[in-house]
């Protein structure tokens, strides 16, 4: 597909943006993509939903996800696009079915909630971080 | 192939199932480490993300004169990954040094197993509200001296009492550039977090 990337903001490593950010979700901040976690896994899905009529930021999103998992905080850094506005288009891209979001630990925005963090899980990751 | 799962892009055979994502929070002041701690134990290189500021920071940082290599006007903050096996992912996702970033801070830090706070002895004060803002919201997190040239200048317990640090959390000696000693940190905030169950 040829056509899927014309030359863009995308192509530029040295800057890290030509345009102002929120240009690319069409001025929309937030909103429920706020509780998107940074680490929260990402792929595309595999119907081959046709990306016609998609920005080229959104289909680089779709891109680099269909390769494989990958979080948002990676999105953002390999699109150069600031973190806010990839929770937008990966919460959009989710909302109109071309890719899937893997839940994380139960969504809670409160920093003290640690209830996803059980004993079972910080005992592999305890046996994993020894084994390296 | 025709029929795979549809939240399914990946197409290598076991991994239908999402890895199971954890991270911890390396925190600390600015040119402190906290990037290369990241790297020494990083599957990836550390990647490099940033949220939009309003607000630019140039000329503003105080880091003596390590100012000129550290030029973002940005927020930005590096991460990096681990395969662990089982299928578990652990992110170390490396705060903005700056302190006046610190609203970003509980972003990073919702759902984090705990969290590592570099301190360089030459500049304690820096590490301050990082212990200010994990002490506020009991999060497990252990003060890891960097010794930068290989030698610990100063006596743990010396740091912990210019730190003003409560007996509870763990001070330890480690090399940001080190691979075995930054594992040793991740498994000291591993075990706090474990204890910090019962």
């Amino acid at each position: 597909m040829a056509d899927d990337f014309a030359p863009s903001a995308l192509d530029n490593d040295d800057d890290a943006y030509t345009v102002r950010p929120y240009t690319v979700t069409g001025g929309r901040v937030a909103g429920q993509a706020d509780g998107l976690a940074l680490e929260a896994l990402v792929t595309t899905r595999t119907e081959g939903k046709p990306q016609k009529g998609l920005t080229p930021e959104k289909k680089k999103i779709l891109q680099l996800a269909a390769e494989d998992f990958m979080s948002v905080a990676e999105l953002s850094a390999h699109c150069k696009l600031p973190l806010g506005v990839v929770r937008v288009l990966v919460t959009d891209l989710s909302d109109n079915e071309y890719l899937t979001i893997h839940a994380t630990a139960p969504v809670s925005l409160a920093v003290e909630d640690r209830s996803g963090i059980t004993r079972s899980l910080l005992e592999s990751v305890l046996d994993g971080i020894a084994a390296l | 192939m025709a029929s795979q799962p549809s939240n399914a892009a990946v197409t290598d055979g076991a991994a239908h199932v999402a890895p199971t994502v954890v991270k911890i929070v390396i925190a600390g002041g600015f040119a402190v480490g906290k990037t290369t701690f990241i790297g020494s134990i990083s599957d990836i290189d550390p990647l490099n993300t940033e949220a939009a500021m309003t607000e630019h920071s140039v000329g503003v940082d105080d880091a003596g004169g390590i100012t000129e290599r550290k030029t973002h006007t940005t927020v930005a903050m590096d991460f990096g990954r681990i395969a662990l096996p089982g299928s578990l992912w652990l992110y170390l996702f490396g705060t903005p040094g700056q302190d006046r970033f610190l609203f970003m801070w509980d972003d990073l830090v919702r759902g984090a197993i705990g969290a590592v706070v570099l301190v360089d002895t030459e500049r304690l004060d820096q590490c301050f509200p990082a212990v200010d803002y994990f002490e506020g919201r009991s999060i497990p997190f252990i003060v890891a001296v960097n010794c930068f040239d290989g030698v610990a200048r100063h006596q743990l317990d010396d740091v912990r009492e210019a730190l003003g640090l409560s007996a509870g959390v763990p001070l330890i000696y480690t090399d940001a550039r080190e691979r075995a000693a930054t594992k040793q940190a991740l498994i000291a905030v591993v075990q706090l977090a474990m204890e910090r169950l019962k």
